[in-house]
């Protein structure tokens, strides 16, 4: 697993569009989507979404979450708070590919690169520290909660290589004994 | 048969048939409206080919090579101007459109109800002045009435024989007259409608409103379309009123639109912003200094006469009094300050008419995107001209058209948002060490008197040399022959303002032995209707007629043909008569 398939999996997020064409329910293998009116909002997978908008058939309506403001009160909770802060699923992937795909339907943009970026800076921070912490403290089990999958996707190489290590130096130091 | 609904009747019938063969020209427009046309066709999954083709014998062979499976071709920037039917004898299922800026249209075409459509406007078509179908093709219908009516009278044998047939021979002599009449008028017609070429607009601007009309359109194919035009004004192939006249009335709308897009949504970093401003028109001046700019504009070289021993020091005086420092124009204009340049383009501003220097500033578009620089569109056309045609050793006309199409595809890829301005930038320095030869050559040109005033017009040969390789197509060969028409009629204090330049560049490889001649008209000289009319090509035509020289009219261009070395001296002694009857 690696950032391109959490990528690939999180297309399947349903996303709201308004399309410029008329069209009867098309029946596709994940479900039945539309029909579609234009100019009426209708609820379609993230692929199909961004399928559509490059052929400009449509206009993406970004998700609640995607403005200035949710996005900074959610790096505040993130900056106070030690635990991981609850956020939006596939928050990371989906924000990316909407920035990159469509950044003339998402209003300011380029203010909201910087500040998904913030955000992932400081979750993936704590992601470090912790690691680190439980890694010292020599624990068997470790609980994390509110983490998404592009962090678990960071985490897992160098964590499974780090416990193996951890494993291998213990094993030895009690057959040593 | 012409097509005013770009829509329904062209893109509609390409989209069912959902496969195209486009046929493109090898000059920057066709370019552009290449990109564009293709961009639709990638939104809405038409399968396409393209090919690059340079030349009628081309177009007939890839045309034959791909009939059997493409019915529909679309051909950029080509097979206007003669008949389609005649000249390539394609298939009968084989549908064509054109989509040209070459004028005038070959009346076989404009009426080939058919299998040939030419897409144009309503106000083109009205400025084309065709004439009416019935005075150009002779009306079968009168004919077989006629005969009928002769036939009728033979029958009734009675004793009215006589009178009969002396009506009889009346009809025929009258209709014989009616005939003769008939066949000057439409001589004098088709004298009147072939006898000038010209450009009109640009196939890209309409390739651009075609993807507006889909509300397909975006700022990237905004600046194809600006390239587009902006070439056509850069090789001199439109007047400098049309070109403002195409900018303000059709572009202008569309740059405000996006720019008001852009503006709203604050988003400047990475969206391609297209200005429309007043610019230098020293060549390539943001990606040189300034020096060396001006060193290679044909006005600045021309008015200070800088292929003369005086130059060098008059240009320094000329500088001095502007009031720049040598040190500022010399260096990398990207390298001077903000408050520099603007200093700078002020002042050449602002004494340029004292100079009389005219056109040194020019309302054009400038592209920025990102951190990078911005480019010039006058700039970016001239990149990809000089990428079109000066050929790198070892690669064909083909490789060059997709490296150009490459360029362009990169400076505006959107999808990864990786737009690569590098293509662009090599492609800048290519036409630098471009200009530099032309400039090299023009000044042998003038110190070593190569041009020859031969009458009605005047004749040069350009000299085999390392530079020869940069002057192979259509672009290059015009750059050099309207500077040095310019420099020539400057030097020669105007004594030979009113003549046409033919210049003729000896060919090497595959056309050893053989001559590539351009004609281009005299300096200013503008029809009413405000197009760049030129008879030169039709001249050629006539001297093809009249004498026996072997000549390969294969150019789209009428003004560019090739010419066998051992009969040039009978070509231009043909084409002096010629010219002397036209002026």
């Amino acid at each position: 697993m690696n950032a391109l398939e959490c990528e690939f999996l999180a297309e399947n997020v349903l996303l709201d569009i308004v399309p410029n064409f008329t069209d009867d329910v098309v029946h596709l293998i994940c479900g039945d989507v539309g029909p579609f009116e234009a100019s009426m909002v209708a609820r379609v997978p993230a692929w199909l979404a961004l399928y559509l908008k490059r052929r400009h058939k449509c206009r993406i309506v970004p998700p609640d979450w995607l403005t200035v403001n949710g996005i900074q009160e959610m790096i505040n909770t993130e900056t106070t708070q030690e635990p991981f802060s609850g956020v939006p699923a596939h928050f990371m992937e989906l924000a990316h590919l909407l920035l990159r795909e469509c950044s003339d339907d998402v209003p300011d943009s380029d203010q909201l690169k910087t500040l998904v970026h913030d955000m992932w800076d400081s979750r993936v921070a704590k992601m470090r520290t912790s690691t680190v912490k439980f890694l010292q403290s020599g624990e068997q089990r470790a609980e994390l909660n509110n983490l998404t999958q592009m962090e678990i996707t960071y985490a897992r190489t160098s964590l499974r290589a780090a416990t193996n290590h951890v494993n291998v130096l213990q094993a030895n130091a009690r057959d040593s004994r | 048969m012409f097509i005013q609904e770009f829509r329904s009747q062209f893109y509609e019938i390409i989209k069912q048939k959902k496969h195209a063969l486009v046929l493109v020209n090898l000059d920057v427009d066709a370019v552009c409206a290449c990109k564009i046309l293709l961009y639709l066709f990638e939104c809405d999954h038409v399968k396409f080919s393209v090919l690059p083709v340079s030349g009628w014998k081309e177009l007939r062979d890839t045309v034959e090579a791909h009939s059997d499976q493409n019915k529909m071709m679309v051909l950029i920037n080509c097979g206007g101007t003669r008949s389609l039917i005649d000249t390539i004898t394609p298939p009968d299922d084989v549908v064509f459109f054109i989509i040209d800026s070459h004028r005038p249209f070959d009346l076989d075409n404009v009426f080939d109800d058919e299998r040939v459509k030419i897409l144009a406007k309503r106000e083109e078509i009205d400025d084309l002045n065709c004439p009416p179908m019935n005075e150009i093709y002779y009306p079968s219908d009168d004919e077989s009435e006629e005969d009928g009516n002769s036939s009728d009278s033979a029958v009734e044998r009675s004793p009215t024989k006589k009178r009969n047939r002396m009506a009889d021979i009346e009809q025929r002599v009258a209709k014989k007259q009616r005939r003769a009449r008939w066949n000057k008028q439409r001589g004098d017609h088709l004298w009147n409608y072939y006898e000038n070429s010209w450009y009109s607009v640009s196939s890209a601007l309409c390739m651009f409103e075609l993807a507006h009309d889909l509300s397909k359109s975006t700022a990237e194919l905004l600046w194809c379309a600006v390239v587009g035009v902006t070439s056509q004004y850069v090789d001199g192939l439109i007047t400098d009123e049309r070109y403002i006249s195409t900018c303000v009335d059709r572009l202008r709308v569309h740059v405000k639109r996006f720019n008001h897009l852009a503006d709203s949504q604050k988003n400047l970093v990475d969206r391609l912003r297209i200005s429309f401003d007043k610019e230098l028109a020293l060549p390539l001046y943001r990606h040189w200094s300034l020096y060396s700019s001006m060193e290679h504009d044909p006005s600045i070289v021309c008015r200070l006469r800088l292929w003369t021993q005086k130059g060098a020091r008059d240009m320094h005086h000329f500088l001095a009094d502007l009031g720049l420092t040598l040190g500022d124009c010399q260096q990398l204009f990207s390298a001077l300050s903000s408050e520099q340049r603007k200093d700078v383009v002020a002042r050449l501003q602002t004494n340029s008419d004292k100079y009389k220097l005219t056109s040194t500033v020019f309302g054009s578009f400038i592209a920025s995107a990102g951190y990078c620089n911005s480019f010039n569109a006058a700039d970016f056309a001239r990149a990809l001209g000089v990428q079109l045609e000066v050929a790198c050793t070892g690669e064909s006309a083909e490789s060059n058209f997709f490296s150009a199409l490459s360029t362009m595809s990169a400076f505006l890829d959107t999808r990864q948002k990786r737009r690569n301005p590098k293509l662009v930038q090599c492609g800048i320095e290519t036409c630098k060490t471009f200009l530099e030869a032309v400039v090299r050559e023009v000044y042998v040109a003038i110190n070593q008197n190569h041009v020859l005033p031969t009458g009605a017009f005047l004749l040069v040969y350009m000299s085999q040399g390392p530079d020869l390789r940069f002057f192979t197509g259509r672009h290059s060969i015009a750059s050099f022959a309207r500077f040095l028409l310019r420099a020539f009629v400057t030097a020669s204090a105007n004594k030979f303002n009113g003549r046409p330049l033919v210049v003729a560049v000896p060919l090497s490889g595959a056309y050893d032995g053989w001559y590539e001649v351009l004609g281009i008209m005299p300096l200013n000289t503008a029809d009413m209707d405000g197009h760049n009319k030129s008879f030169i090509g039709r001249a050629f035509d006539r001297v093809c007629d009249r004498s026996s020289v072997r000549v390969e009219r294969d150019h789209f261009d009428s003004c560019l043909i090739r010419l066998k070395a051992e009969d040039r001296g009978r070509f231009f002694n043909a084409l002096q008569a010629v010219l002397e009857t036209v002026a």
